[in-house]
Order: C-alpha cells, then structure tokens, then sequence
C-alpha cells in the first residue's frame, strides 16, 4: 500500500493554481455584471486610484501574510486559506489544532494531510455559517422597524470606531498620533480625498517605523 | 435608493455572486479527495484523521460565528449577495468595509449617505474586488516556491519591524476613515456612535476579557451600541 513516490504537496500544486485562477476570474465577475447590464464601472483612471489606495493600505498584507503563515498552513493550505480568508482567527487555529489531535510530527506529510482536513471542515463551517447568516441576515433587514433602520445611518461610524480602538490597543502611541494626524490633515491641508487617503496611511507608516526605531534604540 | 437595493438584491446579482461561493466549495472538494487519497496511501488510521477534522469542527463553531452581526451592517450597504460572497472568500468584514468605503470615497460619496447610488456601488465593488485579488495573486505566484522565500526574508528584514508596518497601515487607513466621518459630517450623532462602539470595544476586550467567545463578537455589538447611543441622544 505504502507509495514513497507519493509527495502530498506537489499534487496540490496544480490544483491550488487551478482553483485559484478561478477565484481570480469569480472575484471580479459582480463587477463585470454591474458593467455589462447596467453599464456601472468606475472609470480606467478611477479604477487605478482604487487599486493604489487599496494596494497603499493592504499591499504590505498582500505580501506578508501569505509569506509568514506559510510554516503554519504549508502548501495546499495555503491555497486553500488564501481563497477563502479567516486565516489569521479561524483556519490557522483550525489547522493546528487538527495537527494537535492527531500526533504526527511536524513537517511530515501525514502531519500536512491532517492539517489540510482541518482547514477544509474550517472552511465549510465558515461558508455555511456564513450562508445561514446571510439569509437570516436578508429576513432580519426586511423586519426591522424603520427607528432601527434609521440607525443604520450611524453604523459606519460605530464599526470604524471600534476597529480603531482595537488596532490603538495594539499600539496606543501610534493610534493617538496617527488620529491627530488625520483630523488635523483633514481639516487643514486643501488636497482632493484620494490623496488625503495616501497621505493619511503614508503618516501611519512612517509614525509606526518611528516608534520602532524609538523603542528599539531605548533597549 | 431603492432601485439600487433591488439592483444589488436582485437575481443576477446572486448568481454573480454565487460563482466565487462555488468555486471555494469545489477547490475544498478537490483538496480533500486529494487528502483522503494521500492518507491511504500514507496510512493514515481513519479515526486519526476524523479526529483531527472533528476538532477544527468544533474550534471553528464559534469564530464563524463572528460576522453574523455585522452582516446585517454590510447587507444594508451593498446587499444580500454582496455581502455573502466577501464573507465566504478572503477579506475579513472590517478590510471589506474600509475597502468599499474609501473606494466610494473616490467620487466623494460616503456610503452611509443618500447620495450612494449604482455609480458609488459600483466603486465600492471595484475595491473590494482590487482588495481581495491581492492575497490571492501572491498566494497563486508564491505558494509553490514559498519554502526559500520565507528562510530568504527572515534572514533580511526584521519580522517586528514587517508587524508594525502593516498594522500602521492599517490604523493609518481607519484613521483616515473614522477622522473623515467626524470632521466632513459635522454631526454630533456620528461622533457619539464612534466614541460609544470605541468604548464598547476597550470594554470587552480589557473589562470583560474573561467572558469566552465574547471578544469574536466585540465588533457586531460595539456597532450596536454605537448605533443605538447615537439613535437615543
């Protein structure tokens, strides 16, 4: 039965670029339908400022995230967790957990294999918790009286609050300067809101390398 | 307002949508035929690898449930389809929200306002789909050859120095957001809801750090309460 040709990694090598090419190609498809029937697309020029400011703030992740949660998820999951997301909170605990259980050694295949079951009942769970939600989620907004839909009209101020606390408690210097800088950007520096963007997460860049360099001369 | 609901509600929206959702189910499908395979021939006991899938099972239960609250948010912006399809693929709901608002912020157009019509949705879209590409272009560029690159990198840069960089992005990104919803509004309201979930926020994650799984949903209830201190004043 034992195959020692048998190299889990390198056949979902094909298989991860396969289904990540379509990933790719469904990513944009609700954009292409938008232009087509309703003939609602942003602009070439546009469409380039959108991909720099997102690029300007999520590039450095792009790059980073699937190089450092390599050794975690290996190979296959990490085509299998770079498609569908989560990986940080929900499938690298998923995966390591199932190595847990299962007592194989690390950086063996059998330990790979394991791993790569976890992460995939993960991310069933995910997709069907998140399809439940999303149904429930549709009867709920169609129920709601019109006060609480009024609110709304406050929810993106409360969801964009909240996650600046929690990025602030990381590092509660760089949150308080780089607040300081924005309202005082904002309200002093006469530039079109796209730049003011870059400048903003430019200002976040740099104060967070200033407290590194700072704390790491001070030890 | 409401033709752009039933736009972004509508049929086509939802099979638009669904492709991504099928293609996910399919490449998981694959992979563990191919997991299954590789443990028979490596041996792999049936009750050992059951019960390493049983236990992701049940430490993935309650995470998943994180974004239901904030669901409700995302389906108020861009519709039930929409916000299915982002959060069944890579972007987490808070990297969805920054991106489709600082895409619509483009053209000036707060996604909070009347004004968001099928032009801003449109941008809104276009960012999170330029977002969501990213990982997945380095994952499908990299993944095959990522064993060299990780040893080559950790020798050249500091992996603290890489930490702060990212997270100062991102609090450069929301602080941007969160100043531009106070100082471009004007309104008294919005900045009691950002201060009441901000504060909800610290709670939970300091006050209250010992209730379990409560941190998942932190973010869906300081939205609640941000909404509902901005709704009662």
């Amino acid at each position: 039965m034992t195959d020692t040709n048998y190299n889990f990694s390198e056949r979902c090598v094909k298989l991860g670029v396969v289904t990540l090419l379509g990933g790719i190609m469904a990513n944009f498809i609700p954009c292409l339908y938008l232009w087509i029937r309703y003939d609602a697309i942003p602009p070439f020029a546009d469409i380039l400022k959108i991909w720099g400011l997102v690029a300007s703030v999520y590039g450095i992740s792009w790059l980073v995230q699937p190089i450092s949660f390599f050794p975690l998820m290996g190979t296959a999951g990490s085509y299998v967790g770079w498609l569908s997301g989560s990986v940080a909170d929900i499938k690298s605990p998923a995966s390591a957990m199932a190595h847990k259980v299962a007592e194989y050694g690390d950086g063996t295949q059998e330990s790979e294999i394991v791993r790569t079951m976890g992460l995939i009942v993960a991310t069933f769970v995910c997709v069907a918790l998140t399809t439940v939600f999303a149904f429930a989620g549709a009867q709920i907004v169609a129920m709601l009286p019109d006060a609480v839909r009024r609110a709304f009209a406050f929810m993106l101020p409360a969801v964009f609050g909240a996650v600046y606390a929690d990025l602030s408690s990381k590092n509660l210097r760089s949150g308080i300067l780089t607040i300081l800088f924005a309202f005082g950007s904002l309200s002093y520096v006469p530039i079109p809101g796209w730049t003011q963007t870059l400048l903003i997460v430019a200002s976040g860049i740099t104060i967070a390398n200033l407290i590194y360099e700072f704390d790491s001369r001070k030890k | 307002m409401d033709a752009l609901k039933e736009i972004q509600n509508g049929l086509g929206m939802w099979i638009a949508s669904s492709i991504m959702v099928l293609v996910i189910i399919v490449q998981c499908t694959l992979f563990m035929r191919e997991a299954l395979k590789g443990a028979n021939v490596l041996g792999i006991p049936r009750e050992r690898y059951m019960g390493a899938m049983r236990a992701a099972f049940f430490t993935t239960i309650g995470p998943a449930m994180g974004p239901a609250i904030i669901m409700i948010g995302l389906v108020m912006i861009v519709g039930v389809p929409t916000a299915w399809m982002r959060l069944c693929d890579v972007g987490a709901a808070r990297s969805e929200m920054g991106a489709l608002t600082i895409a619509s912020k483009v053209i000036g157009v707060d996604p909070n306002s009347a004004d968001y019509g099928i032009v801003a949705y449109s941008y809104s879209m276009w960012g999170m789909a330029l977002n969501n590409v990213g990982w997945m272009f380095v994952a499908l560029m990299l993944t095959h050859r990522m064993s060299g690159i990780v040893t080559s990198l950790n020798k050249k840069y500091s992996v603290k120095r890489i930490a702060y960089c990212t997270t100062g992005a991102s609090v450069g990104l929301f602080a941007f957001i969160l100043a531009n919803q106070i100082v471009a509004n004007h309104a008294i309201k919005k900045d009691v809801s950002a201060v009441a979930a901000a504060l909800t926020m610290v709670l939970i994650k300091y006050g209250l750090s010992k209730v379990k799984h409560l941190r998942e949903f932190s973010l869906g209830i300081a939205m609640i309460v941000g909404m509902a201190a901005a709704s009662l004043i």
